[in-house]
């Protein structure tokens, strides 16, 4: 049975240590891994609304270019069987931004030594976004091979007490999850180009549709420049927030990268490392008392 | 060959039928409006195959969509009358339709 004082003793050794390794290098900027983490899902929730107003373009599209006589397909996005409807399409990309947003978090939870709390919940919240993504029918080899690549990473994430040690920890785990991340940015942006053109072409079909109609008064020909006015301001919308969020997805990796390598630098000021050492030391103090 | 090699040669044809469309007059414009309608709804199904990326039908149909797509631009110059335009694109769009019907499994 180990002794209170042994315990302590072990203690005071483990604050000189921590004491050295702090000469060494500063505390974890948690904050920087926290805007990562921020970012991504940031992306992905902006992702979630463009797909949705894509979705809702379809619907105006074809209620533009349906013929009569109506059927209850008429307004199906199809053409001879052969179905353009993009919300099944969008989807892969969004589980993609899923994988990524849950992977920096789960960063961000290591870098804080969270372990109990936001570290498992992000690790699980990893794996099903990994799980979500691979059952997607449509989704590309490359992009299944770089979601498994951040989830394996997170995966051998140990849970290391010593700064130093979480410091190499994460400046492996990043630089092996590197090449994951630049494959779903591919992936991702992939698919955002594949929509904006999707976005241009129903554009183009309801101004060529619009154009043809011969509207019977002064009234309709007022509710046909309504609806196409709102056609182009929609459309104009959704286009740039498809460029903004392939800009902002492509930032994520050389952003990984720099957060990564501010893992060499100690850019804080003296008080900021005082306050870290202090906080590192109170922490370690915590974990040691339950070992009482 | 790109994996929107597709889209791409439906695009431009879609802008090609577009512009004749609003030089014709009579039947020949309605023809050439109904042609660039389908021509639209094609592409977005181009489009929409193209995010289907483990599709393996898909290289294939481009391939053959790019040969007629090449062929009718290679014609195009020669062609004097609408008539015969109409007649080129409706080929071309029977070829698109039948090899999308492929990758789609249709």
């Amino acid at each position: 049975m180990t002794s209170p004082r042994l315990v302590l003793t072990r203690g005071l050794m483990l604050v000189a240590l921590v004491a050295v390794f702090a000469g060494c290098g500063a505390a974890l900027p948690t904050g920087r891994f926290d805007a990562l983490a921020a970012a991504s899902k940031g992306v992905e929730n902006k992702t979630r609304e463009t797909d949705a107003d894509i979705v809702k373009l379809t619907r105006r599209f074809m209620i533009f270019t349906a013929q009569a006589p109506y059927k209850d397909t008429s307004f199906k996005p199809e053409i001879d069987g052969m179905d353009f409807d993009f919300g099944p399409r969008l989807a892969p990309r969004l589980a993609a931004l899923d994988v990524l947003a849950s992977y920096t978090q789960a960063l961000a939870a290591f870098a804080r030594k969270d372990y109990q709390g936001d570290l498992d919940q992000a690790t699980q919240s990893l794996g099903g976004s990994v799980t979500h993504l691979a059952g997607h029918p449509t989704v590309s080899e490359d992009a299944k091979k770089s979601a498994g690549v951040l989830a394996t990473v997170v995966n051998e994430l140990g849970r290391a007490y010593i700064e130093r040690m979480r410091r190499a920890e994460l400046k492996k785990a990043m630089s092996k999850a590197q090449p994951g991340i630049e494959g779903i940015v591919k992936f991702v942006t992939a698919i955002n180009r594949d929509g904006a053109l999707a976005v241009e072409t129903m554009r183009k079909g309801i101004i060529t549709k619009a154009n043809a109609l011969k509207p019977s008064d002064g009234m309709a020909k007022l509710q046909l420049n309504e609806a196409v006015e709102a056609v182009i301001v929609d459309t104009t919308i959704i286009l740039a927030e498809l460029t903004q969020e392939s800009a902002a997805v492509e930032a994520i990796g050389p952003a990984h990268a720099e957060v990564r390598d501010s893992l060499d630098k100690d850019d804080r000021t003296s008080l900021e490392k005082l306050k870290a050492l202090v906080a590192e030391v109170k922490r370690l103090q915590g974990a040691l008392s339950s070992l009482k | 060959m790109s994996d929107h090699a597709l889209a791409e040669g439906l695009a431009g044809l879609a802008s090609r039928v577009d512009s004749l469309s609003q030089l014709a007059e009579g039947s020949d414009k309605e023809a050439l409006q109904a042609d660039a309608e389908r021509l639209t709804k094609l592409l977005l199904v181009a489009i929409a195959r193209n995010m289907d990326a483990t599709n393996a039908q898909y290289q294939d149909a481009v391939n053959q969509v790019a040969a007629a797509t090449g062929a009718i631009v290679a014609t195009d110059k020669k062609i004097q009358k609408v008539a015969d335009t109409i007649a080129m694109v409706a080929k071309a769009l029977d070829v698109a339709e039948k090899v999308l019907k492929k990758a789609a499994g249709v």
